[in-house]
């Protein structure tokens, strides 16, 4: 397979570890972020036409230099070595990649459409109309681009078909995946970079391709803000890992795209006042439940997430899925330490493990806390947790049921070891406290949210900010709520449709004043 | 922010004591590795809050026999007394200490079982080659 991040046009990229001058450049965008937003948008404001600057935090790594230890992944994929955690009645684990392509690195490149009844909500609550209609053309082109396919038998790899096989006997309705992994190779590495460069993160598909039209990539500078003069956003400053000053001046606007947690950080530095900003941030907690079976698994082979069900999402609030997991990952989940420790270990290739993600009702808040680091308070609500407690007894009988031998729930209170149904079962009436579980989050929502009120919204449904003009948030910060489904395809699609509507609202200005 | 001589001995006593080596013939255990060494490049790089979580838990760990009026360290104590009181505080009612512990346990994985060879042996690497993946290394 050709590798994207290989070969790319000279000059295009500028590598803030090894700059040593200052830098003072101008273009018609700048672009924060090159995530699943920024580096999306990026591409759609150069193929029509702009010329565009991406600035990202983290540095260029390629595929060549992904290796398969997690620790590894962790120092250099990233943000704070995955340290960072929500901060609320439990700590919660929060994953963020800080590199060239943000998360989506790191990530199972799942491709979802915004599902109708939320579209339907953030017409309804938020006047946002027509949200499913004004995306289709989007994610049709998203789908074409990064040629999105259902995981295919051969990579599949035995955890995802245990799953298929399990909600099949019960009679829900289960699939394979959609990713945009098109020739994926069933290597179990999404969470680490994928190796051969199937996966079509962002490093490899969006931050390349908008290269190849013209645009620039300012990578290792962490940008301090935006520079807002008489009320017009103009540049974007940064600081290069090599400690430059990187000034990045933009003539149309400027596009935040850094995340949910570090774009209302970088509107409060840029002194957007707005009440609204860093309320409503939303998440999808996830938990993993580990079985031993008596027959091979191999989670090392075949794709990291590839099955799923989507049948309790309205019901009940929950999704089921499949999280192949490294050992030294699952190490940190098994029950004990020592010897019974290491006997566990011993039998990782006959060890599963499925996943739930609880679209949660709960509410937090981004803040800026000491130091200048980012901080999310965040607490799931009663009914989060009686969910998530659902979910889990749900996938703990099916993992019985599809003869795992014993299984590992990590719910504090309760048997760390089960080897019965009966026992299994016990998980719904666990306890209602989120610090009895090991939830994670990855999904990540709001804090800069649309809305035509000023009042009780951040940016405009044209994804400008209220308060500055040309200052754009174009990534998941402005989604009214959270999905109920993986959202990477979602903040593709919002993104580019963001980019399209800016480019061809500065263009008629620029058509009017000429 | 870097652990003292003493601090990563006391890290290797522990690592080993959470990952011991010679209960399964395709585990290697922490000893793999200079747990000392490898605690303390983490907590080198880890931003500083974090740093000082795994300064405590090491610290708690160590002093977790006092405890329970047993007058040694972890380290004093022979190996095979060590376990429990790793396994206590994994499971304390205190959710802090709960989850302190559970941070060295979750970096002494990530760092022991980074080695080379030791990913290849846990995941049985001669049955993946025949199951065709190419990228095990």
């Amino acid at each position: 397979m050709s590798r994207e991040d290989e070969n790319l046009p000279e000059g295009s990229v500028v590598d803030g570890a090894t700059l040593e001058k200052d830098v003072d450049e101008s273009f018609d965008f700048v672009v924060i972020g090159t995530g699943a937003a920024g580096a999306v948008a990026a591409h759609r404001l150069a193929e029509l036409g702009c010329s565009v600057a991406m600035v990202e935090e983290g540095p260029y790594v390629k595929t060549r230099d992904f290796g398969p230890n997690v620790l590894g992944a962790f120092k250099t994929l990233m943000r704070d070595r995955a340290t960072q955690a929500i901060e609320g009645r439990s700590f919660i684990p929060l994953l963020q990649g800080k590199c060239v392509g943000g998360s989506t690195v790191v990530n199972s490149a799942i491709a979802w459409r915004i599902p109708e009844d939320v579209a339907d909500d953030w017409s309804a609550r938020f006047g946002l109309r027509n949200v499913g209609t004004t995306l289709a053309p989007h994610f049709d082109a998203l789908e074409n681009e990064l040629g999105v396919h259902d995981v295919s038998d051969e990579s599949l790899g035995r955890n995802n078909k245990e799953l298929i096989e399990a909600l099949g006997r019960r009679g829900v309705e289960q699939h394979a995946m959609r990713r945009y992994a098109p020739s994926c190779e069933g290597s179990g590495r999404c969470l680490q970079g994928c190796p051969s460069g199937a996966k079509r993160g962002m490093n490899v598909s969006y931050v390349p391709w908008a290269l190849k039209l013209g645009a620039r990539l300012f990578c290792s500078c962490r940008v301090e803000r935006a520079r807002v003069d008489n009320g017009r956003a103009n540049a974007v400053i940064a600081t290069s890992t090599s400690g430059r000053s990187v000034v990045v001046r933009a003539k149309r606007g400027v596009l935040v795209a850094a995340s949910t947690i570090q774009s209302p950080n970088i509107l409060r530095r840029s002194g957007i006042r707005s009440r609204a900003l860093g309320k409503h941030f939303q998440a999808h907690p996830g938990i993993g439940i580990a079985g031993v079976f008596d027959r091979p698994i191999h989670m090392e082979f075949g794709t990291t997430q590839g099955a799923e069900t989507a049948a309790f999402r309205a019901s009940d609030g929950f999704k089921v899925e499949t999280i192949s997991m490294p050992p030294e990952l699952l190490a940190a989940r098994m029950p004990g330490a020592g010897a019974d420790l290491m006997r566990r270990l011993g039998e990782y290739p006959n060890i599963g493990v499925w996943g739930l993600q609880v679209r949660a009702e709960a509410e937090g808040v981004v803040k800026t806390g000491f130091g200048g680091r980012d901080k999310v308070v965040y607490s799931l609500t009663e009914r989060d947790m009686r969910t998530a407690r659902k979910a889990l007894q749900f996938i703990a009988t099916l993992m019985m049921e599809q003869g795992a031998r014993e299984i590992w729930p990590g719910v504090f209170g309760k048997s760390p070891v089960m080897k019965s149904i009966d026992e299994a079962r016990s998980l719904g009436d666990g306890p209602l406290d989120s610090r009895a579980y090991g939830f994670i989050a990855t999904h990540l929502f709001g804090a800069a949210r649309m809305g035509a009120d000023p009042r009780a919204s951040v940016v405009s449904p044209e994804f400008e900010t209220h308060e500055a003009k040309g200052l754009y948030v174009v990534d998941s910060s402005v989604f009214p709520t959270n999905l109920g489904v993986n959202p990477q395809h979602t903040i593709m699609a919002v993104a580019r449709l963001a980019a399209t509507r800016i480019a061809e609202r500065a263009a008629s200005v620029q058509d009017s004043a000429a | 922010m870097t652990l003292t001589k003493i601090e990563r001995g006391w890290a290797r006593v522990v690592l080993g004591t959470m990952f011991p080596s010679g209960v399964h013939p395709r585990v290697p255990g922490a000893d793999v590795i200079d747990g000392g060494e490898a605690l303390d490049e983490v907590v080198r790089t880890v931003p500083p809050r974090v740093a000082l979580g795994l300064r405590a838990a090491l610290l708690m760990l160590v002093f977790a026999p006092l405890a329970f009026l047993k007058f040694r360290t972890l380290p004093g104590l022979p190996p095979e007394a060590r376990e429990g009181f790793v396994l206590t505080l994994l499971s304390s009612r205190i959710y802090v200490v709960r989850q302190l512990t559970l941070l060295l346990k979750a970096f002494g994985a990530l760092m022991f079982v980074a080695a080379p060879g030791v990913r290849e042996k846990i995941v049985g690497r001669e049955s993946l080659v025949k199951l065709g993946v190419r990228h095990v290394a």
